[in-house]
């Protein structure tokens, strides 16, 4: 969308309809997103796989104190792009949700009731004066006994289910790999190196070993691998052809 | 009417609980009975409740506040831990129950137990927030018993499986000789390696054939 001079006064309160519909700040929210650092996630046979890379520009900085993957609940993992500052307040909640549904039902939260529990928050930023929405979109990769879920959600509180997909601003690139490349039932390490790969294509340059993180959620929960692991898994993939 | 008058005819674990802490980690035990007045109203309650990798809850009082304190309990070490990235010093989880604990009186005696960079511990807490650590300790209507059995056989530095035998036998006296505990008992241990491990129930058998 073009940033014109001219919202014409519609993009000034969050609870304003411009006469053509929409909700300018929401649509800003999003474009604070679409600068965000990608990020993708894939199912697999047995699970689902959230790669992201965290973007760092500077070798001064630690790359172990930026946190873009998050466990939620032992069967919850979330992957964040956009305003980080933001994202940490939805991943707190979403924590508190969680025990909050095992000390109501002695269960742990499905996931799609969480997505929505989520989305219902970032909605009521959308509607009520005084507040502006989350500039954050969030990857919710998760196991239950309904099976293996992958949530997108938006600034507005929308959200959907896919496959395989990705937020920030390599998310077409993403997307589009992950268009001809995904299939069903995929094995673990496959669907690491193609979470790898969706990566890498929306960057045009190698992978950076220091800034890439790698959550699994299965049947076993949740974990991260080590740097070391992860490096093993990014030293497996063809060398780009940057020529092309 | 004050809530120890209102609470007499609720269900009340009689209880005998005790936690130990021996070369390496700490045992911690609880039996089963549950009564209302003279009644046994249940054989097989759960008094041991594994609140962290690294801590377990026992109660004594009033079952319905038992229960809810360890589902809350469970919540905080769980959220604590994703927040921070360890595990909740055994300290901060009896300093955090004490402070749940002033908020509104609850009809309860608990031990929390664990094993921390600091070593094993094991904190009693009384209904209005007190919280004192000690080596070992017992709870509950059965715990003077226990104390006799544990004053006598409690050494500094025990090995793992002698303190396993010193916790089975105190909850076997209090079964024997406090009307509201016995029906069997649940026995565990944490050490820093393992965390919290509780024994099957063939293996709480084997240990209580090898006392008599």
């Amino acid at each position: 969308m073009k940033m014109q001079p001219s919202g014409r006064g519609y993009d000034h309160g969050i609870t304003t309809f411009s006469p053509d519909g929409r909700l300018f700040q929401v649509e800003y929210a999003r474009e604070s997103v679409k600068r965000g650092t990608t990020t993708a996630g894939l199912k697999f046979r047995d699970g689902v796989i959230l790669v992201v890379d965290k973007r760092i520009n500077s070798r001064l900085i630690i790359p172990d104190s930026i946190e873009k993957v998050f466990k939620i609940d032992n069967h919850i993992g979330f992957a964040t792009s956009g305003l980080v500052a933001d994202a940490r307040q939805l991943v707190q909640r979403a924590r508190v949700e969680c025990q909050i549904n095992r000390i109501t039902y002695a269960d742990s939260v499905p996931v799609t009731t969480l997505a929505k529990k989520i989305c219902d928050f970032k909605q009521s930023f959308t509607q009520y004066g005084g507040s502006r929405p989350f500039g954050t979109a969030l990857l919710i990769g998760g196991v239950d006994d309904e099976g293996i879920h992958l949530f997108e959600t938006d600034p507005s509180g929308a959200y959907q289910s896919y496959h395989a997909g990705g937020i920030g601003s390599g998310r077409s690139a993403v997307s589009d790999f992950f268009e001809s490349n995904w299939k069903e039932n995929m094995t673990m390490n496959a669907a690491i190196k193609m979470g790898l790969e969706a990566l890498r294509n929306s960057l045009d340059s190698e992978l950076n070993r220091e800034a890439v993180e790698i959550a699994i959620i299965d049947s076993s929960g949740y974990r991260t691998l080590s740097r070391e692991d992860v490096n093993k898994n990014i030293d497996k993939l063809k060398p780009l052809d940057l020529d092309e | 009417m004050n809530i120890m008058e209102s609470s007499m005819d609720k269900l009340k674990t009689g209880t005998s609980t005790l936690g130990i802490c021996y070369d390496g980690g700490v045992v911690v035990g609880a039996d089963h009975r549950a009564t209302m007045g003279h009644f046994i109203a249940n054989k097989s309650v759960q008094k041991l409740f594994k609140i962290g990798p690294n801590l377990a809850l026992t109660t004594a009082g009033l079952v319905g506040h038992a229960q809810s304190l360890s589902r809350t309990l469970n919540a905080e070490t769980t959220l604590f831990q994703l927040k921070r990235g360890h595990t909740m010093t055994v300290k901060g989880a009896a300093t955090l129950t004490a402070n749940i604990l002033l908020g509104r009186p609850y009809w309860v005696q608990l031990l929390i137990v664990g094993v921390d960079d600091s070593g094993p511990s094991v904190y009693s807490i009384d209904g209005a927030g007190g919280s004192i650590p000690d080596v070992y300790c017992a709870t509950g209507s059965g715990s003077p018993y226990m104390y006799g059995v544990l004053e006598d056989g409690f050494r500094d530095g025990m090995q793992k499986n002698d303190a396993i035998k010193l916790a089975a036998r105190a909850l076997l006296a209090s079964g024997q000789r406090d009307a509201a505990s016995g029906n069997g008992m649940d026995l565990a241990y944490i050490t820093e390696s393992e965390g919290f491990v509780q024994l099957s129930d063939d293996e709480v058998d084997k240990i209580i054939a090898s006392l008599k």
